[in-house]
């Protein structure tokens, strides 16, 4: 891995006294496909926010591309960083294709009007995430799932260096859920874009990330590939599972069963 | 048989004494009144027997018996338990305080209440009310009598003039119409009243459009630094009423707030004030 | 493009009302009076209008008029941004404290008696406090360099209750039965007695402060449609914004609010209903507002005038008469369509 994307030292999150983020450290290269998985409140959605510039640390610092995440204006990561979190809102009647076009604004000064570029290029992300027939819809008409999509059209649209997905499947039915981290995939592969995506399907985290960064109470519990961070013993210790895990050779992901709850709690590290 | 007698004498005394008098036979001598009208026409009437005035009767704005009601000991409102602590025999309230009035009743006071405030006629009939009620009639025909002269000898003095168009005008628009006592000052004192020319009944709101469309000789403003304080040179400044011949020729006269909303027989001062100003010439030399 | 169309549609409905409104009035005066009052000195032209007619044209109507879409235009737009703003169509400016904080000044001024002092220190106390209410607001609900909407709508309400606490207290105490019914009246909204003077205090604020807020037409799109993560996300620097919007918002409103008195309604209403036929994109719906607001408060303010022949209406009165049934009829529409649904 040459220069690294994003970097992340000793970075620390505190709410109220209570820490959401102890002293993480982890760099993520371009070209890099990172799943980020973890039982509810390790940390995975605190930790995209920190790296959307959405949050600021009490400790610690980010860097991305070299520069000091601190330091650079919202507009100037928004044109590397784009974030998916939740599904877009939906109290006001705009059409599905003016939302996916919101996602070329950090590149354009204010008054700029949009060019045929910007056009093309939301065309190919609504046709990336299956909704062109929805495109003169207003958003307010569109299910959970159809307005999930129309959020990852428009991060697409943004060009990111870096993508961050926040729970990217949580509404989509199985076959939009292959579909758009295929997409993702697709992307990283022929653009070199890193994308990180906190996932609560294992095995699709398994099928198509290179890398999962487990998380658990706010600090990183193992990095590295799906077969390595994925043992029996890790599913005791962080979710606290019984589970069988089998390499897949259909998916090329990993299988996981999970046979019962174990009797402690999951522990810490 | 003296002392059987001297007993029943005593005992019907006591009995007499202590019995609550029959409404209309008793005069009263424990008068309260809680109205400005009421407090300036009793105190010409009665006001050995007076024994509270209304709080506006120290007011010099409103009220034209201030040296009179320094006689009175006791001021009083539209206070049920205030009124009720005096122990009076007759009240006299304002229409407008007719829960108090109620109230007042229910406790078996007598009680006056004054409503109307539409003319001059119907202010000769509150004196005779009123004179009436406090046992004193032959004072109130006196009194009636003697505003009627004052009002007969100024509209001799303006009866040949030629009746310039008069319009009061007050905050928020208000002036004065048909069936208002203003409109009898009006036609007495020599003018003619262009609310009520206009069909203006009461007293209601004017807008300032129709100000100048019925382009007024003189308008008539009610002078009072407390009641409606700035509110005269506000008007006098609206740069629209340029146009209006009251104002081009400086006929915007003010009258002291209490002789514009007087209802008692001082109304005759009134009548007397805008007549000067409407008619200077008829009253030249006249101790005014 | 359909923006130049439903913008042209609604100035001539903006020249339309005020033709309408400058023709009518409590005392008629016929068109070529009206004609001949505004464009005296067009030569060959043999039109005739009295010194009178020429007085309430000139003097009374026009002022009032373009007060009354100034006033209108600027409630609108405000209304339109902080929906935008606070990403919901229940918003408007009393949710600022600013109708609060103009009553409080206004009703101050009088019973203090400095309203006396000069023509305009009534306005001018009724912006200070306006604009001093949202000040105070903006920083109750800003902890840590952050101002989170839902603080500021809490502290919005907060104060606002205290602001009216005082102001019924205040009119509780006065003695003076005739200024009680004035402060009443300008509560209440109401251009009467409005002239050029308070035109000339208030258009410099209200037209720069609108046009300053469509400006902003972009980025209130981005947090409409995204919410408040969703366009940071995307660039856009939201303190920086919230305050912006908030600063300029309690400029306008204040401003016009201060020599109006508080009318509601019009803040609500108009943008909701450009919001029908225009949609949700603020580059249209915020020139859209205002120039709807004019109309509706010109048009208002005429109905106020000439309704009844007794006495003016009250404007605030007009426009929720108006805006209750136009809400229930949103409310209506609503329904029919969730339960369709």
């Amino acid at each position: 891995m040459g220069q690294p994307l994003v970097e992340v030292r000793g970075t620390e999150v505190r709410w109220a006294q209570r820490p959401a983020l102890r002293s993480v450290d982890l760099t993520i290269g371009p070209g890099e496909m990172v799943g980020l998985i973890g039982p509810n409140g390790a940390g995975k959605t605190t930790l995209l926010r920190l790296m959307a510039k959405l949050l600021a640390p009490t400790g610690g610092a980010l860097w991305l591309d070299g520069a000091a995440l601190a330091r650079l204006s919202q507009r100037a990561v928004a044109r590397q960083v784009a974030l998916v979190a939740q599904a877009a809102p939906a109290d006001f009647a705009f059409p599905v294709e003016e939302v996916v076009r919101m996602g070329r604004h950090p590149h354009r000064g204010r008054f700029e009007p949009e060019s045929a570029e910007d056009e093309t290029i939301a065309r190919d992300a609504m046709a990336m995430t299956d909704i062109v027939a929805l495109a003169r819809r207003p958003i307010t008409e569109l299910s959970a799932g159809e307005r999930q999509r129309v959020s990852l059209a428009r991060a697409f649209t943004q060009k990111p260096r870096l993508l961050l997905l926040d729970e990217p499947t949580a509404n989509l039915d199985p076959r939009h859920q292959i579909k758009s981290l295929e997409c993702v995939r697709r992307l990283v592969r022929e653009t070199g874009m890193a994308a990180v995506a906190a996932l609560h399907e294992l095995e699709l985290a398994s099928r198509y990330c290179t890398r999962l960064i487990l998380m658990d109470r706010g600090t990183v519990v193992a990095d590295g590939p799906p077969l390595e961070v994925l043992t029996p013993q890790r599913l005791r210790s962080v979710y606290g599972v019984v589970a069988q895990v089998v390499p897949n050779p259909m998916t090329r992901g990993l299988s996981i069963t999970v046979l019962e709850a174990s009797e402690e709690e999951a522990t810490t590290d | 048989m003296r002392f059987p007698i001297r007993i029943l004498v005593l005992l019907i005394l006591v009995i007499a004494a202590t019995t609550a008098p029959t409404r209309a036979d008793q005069v009263p001598q424990r008068i309260v009144s809680v109205n400005i009208a009421s407090d300036e026409i009793l105190l010409a009437l009665v006001p050995e027997r007076l024994i509270a005035v209304s709080v506006l009767a120290d007011d010099p704005e409103v009220s034209a018996v201030v040296r009179e009601a320094r006689a009175i000991p006791i001021r009083v409102n539209a206070d049920a338990e205030r009124i009720v602590d005096l122990r009076p025999d007759l009240v006299v309230i304002g229409g407008h305080s007719f829960h108090v009035a109620s109230q007042l009743r229910e406790l078996g006071l007598r009680v006056v209440t004054i409503e109307g405030f539409e003319s001059i006629a119907w202010v000769e009939q509150l004196v005779r009310t009123l004179g009436q009620a406090a046992g004193v009639p032959a004072r109130a025909d006196r009194l009636v009598a003697e505003m009627r002269e004052r009002l007969r000898r100024v509209e001799e003095r303006v009866a040949a003039r030629p009746r310039p168009r008069v319009l009061t005008y007050a905050r928020s628009g208000y002036t004065d119409g048909r069936r208002t006592i203003i409109d009898d000052v009006i036609r007495i004192a020599g003018g003619a009243n262009v609310a009520a020319a206009l069909g203006i009944v009461g007293g209601r709101q004017i807008s300032l459009e129709q100000v100048i469309a019925a382009d007024p000789d003189a308008i008539v403003m009610n002078a009072s630094q407390r009641w409606t304080p700035g509110f005269q040179s506000e008007f006098l400044e609206h740069p629209a009423l340029r146009t209006v011949r009251a104002v081009r020729d400086r006929r915007v006269y003010e009258l002291s707030a209490r002789l514009m909303i007087t209802a008692s027989q001082h109304i005759a001062e009134t009548v007397e004030a805008l007549a000067a100003q409407l008619h200077p010439a008829a009253f030249a030399g006249a101790a005014r | 493009m359909k923006r130049a169309r439903v913008l042209g549609i609604l100035v001539v409905a903006l020249a339309l009302s005020v033709f309408t409104a400058l023709l009518s009035g409590s005392v008629p005066v016929p068109a070529h009076a009206v004609a001949a009052a505004l464009i005296e000195s067009v030569p060959g032209v043999d039109l005739e209008a009295t010194p009178g007619q020429r007085a309430i044209v000139v003097h009374l109507r026009l002022p009032r008029v373009l007060l009354a879409a100034v006033v209108g235009g600027s409630l609108a737009l405000s209304g339109a941004v902080l929906q935008g703003l606070f990403r919901n169509p229940m918003a408007d400016p009393a949710i600022i404290g600013i109708s609060s904080g103009a009553a409080f000044g206004a009703v101050f001024a009088v019973t203090s008696g400095l309203a006396l002092a000069r023509p305009w220190t009534l306005p001018f106390c009724a912006f200070l406090v306006a604009t001093g209410t949202t000040f105070a607001i903006y920083r109750l609900a800003t902890r840590g360099g952050r101002t989170p909407l839902a603080a500021l709508l809490l502290a919005g309400l907060a104060l606002s209750a205290l602001l009216s606490a005082l102001t019924s207290f205040l009119l509780g105490l006065a003695q003076n039965l005739l200024i009680l019914r004035e402060l009443i009246f300008w509560l209440l909204g109401g251009l009467d007695g409005r002239s050029w003077l308070h035109l000339r205090l208030v258009i410099l604020p209200a037209l720069a402060g609108s046009a300053a807020l469509c400006f902003f037409a972009r980025d209130l799109n981005l947090m409409a449609a995204n919410g408040e993560e969703g366009a940071r996300s995307l660039g856009v620097e939201m303190q920086r914004l919230k305050r912006w919007l908030l600063l300029v918002t309690a400029l306008v409103t204040g401003a016009v609010v201060s020599v109006s008195g508080t009318i509601g309604f019009v803040g609500l209403l108009v943008p909701h209903a450009v919001r029908l036929l225009a949609g949700p994109d603020h580059r249209i719906l915020l020139p859209a507002s205002f120039l709807g607001g004019a109309s509706f408060l010109v048009l208002a303010d005429l109905l106020a005038r000439t309704l009844s022949p007794r006495e003016e209406l009250r404007l605030g009165v007009v426009t929720a008469a108006i805006g209750a049934p136009f809400f229930l009829f949103l409310l209506q529409r609503h329904r029919a369509y969730s339960e369709a649904v």
